[in-house]
């Protein structure tokens, strides 16, 4: 059975473990069709845990080769969902730490200014928001920043996170609340001098 | 906890979508990896690297200073501008006395050569920003 897409991508015909087979025969546009399926989702977790968009971009492709490579071998013991997870969080661990850049925010600022299109001081300080929570985020430890990352940019319960890595909910639990310790003691100094000033 | 962060990591970590060219991507075959260099050929290419290093180096400490001063973009982040004199910064404005997000930065210019300085700062007491800039400096 073909797998039809849409424009938006979206995938009309085929469960997903049609979809697993028809990848493990080969189909080609079952690969495809796997690929528009989940292609956010990785490009998302692996931006948010790097920071850098080229970075994402190799971790993505990095995870859906081993995806397509491996797919013979998945067995159903865990959800197909569940397999690519740990794909791309072991690829965006796997990786070494790149250096970060020195000046994140006077880059973008610069890129902004020179950006016609844009309010200069809109997207100052809303440049400046972000390049905080990320350099914050960016410091954290590598298995805390994948936690934060895993609830807030997939939304995944602790008991769902804890399937993906491999530990218990309470390790989550635990893991999540040191995280966020250590973001709120960085960040509010910030928030409290920024007082009022979000755009 | 806060509210606050539990709104900004929301707001920042929220999911996001692939760019186009990743399917494109997937399709590249991999490059071969190329078989390294002989060590006959690695040893004349280090040492002419290395060589290439040391003059450059000698080049940029018997530079003249002058202009060269100020990196192509560098950033001055305080709560409050530089405690210089005002009169010493040629900007076409006065710099707010305080502010919770000063940033200065120089930008190269081609013709005339030289170096133009700008400085964005938000207005505490309304939603804008103070922004302002020189005429190009040599």
């Amino acid at each position: 059975m073909p797998f039809v897409q849409s424009e938006l991508g979206m995938v009309l015909e085929g469960t997903e473990r049609e979809l697993v087979a028809a990848c493990q025969a080969g189909d080609r546009d079952a690969f495809r069709a796997l690929f528009e399926l989940h292609k956010d989702r990785v490009y998302s977790i692996a931006l948010r845990f790097t920071g850098e968009p080229a970075d994402a971009m190799d971790i993505a492709q990095d995870s859906f080769l081993k995806l397509f490579s491996g797919i013979r071998q998945f067995r159903g013991h865990s959800s197909l969902e569940t397999f690519i997870y740990r794909l791309v969080v072991n690829s965006c661990l796997d990786r070494k730490r790149k250096d970060r850049r020195l000046l994140p925010l006077v880059d973008e600022w610069a890129a902004t200014l020179r950006d016609r299109g844009a309010s200069p001081c809109e997207e100052l300080l809303r440049s400046e928001r972000r390049a905080h929570v990320q350099t914050a985020i960016a410091k954290l430890a590598p298995g805390l920043r994948m936690v934060i990352v895993l609830r807030y940019t997939e939304g995944l319960a602790y008991d769902r996170i804890a399937e993906v890595l491999g530990c218990s909910p309470g390790t989550v639990a635990s893991r999540l609340n040191r995280a966020h310790k250590t973001l709120e003691r960085r960040l509010a100094p910030w928030a409290r001098e920024q007082g009022g000033h979000y755009v | 906890m806060s509210e606050w962060l539990e709104r900004e990591l929301s707001r920042h970590l929220a999911s996001t979508r692939a760019p186009e060219g990743l399917w494109d991507r997937l399709q590249r075959p991999l490059e071969p990896r190329r078989p390294a260099a002989p060590a006959w050929v690695r040893w004349p290419i280090a040492a002419l690297l290395t060589l290439a290093a040391s003059a450059g180096m000698l080049w940029l400490a018997g530079k003249p200073q002058g202009p060269e001063l100020y990196p192509a973009v560098p950033s001055v982040r305080a709560s409050e501008p530089p405690a210089l004199p005002a009169a010493d910064w040629p900007l076409h404005c006065t710099l707010p006395a305080r502010s919770s997000a000063f940033q200065l930065a120089a930008f190269p210019v081609r013709k005339p050569p030289g170096y133009v300085l700008a400085a964005v700062s938000p207005q505490p007491d309304t939603a804008g920003c103070h922004q302002c800039h020189s005429p190009v400096l040599n």
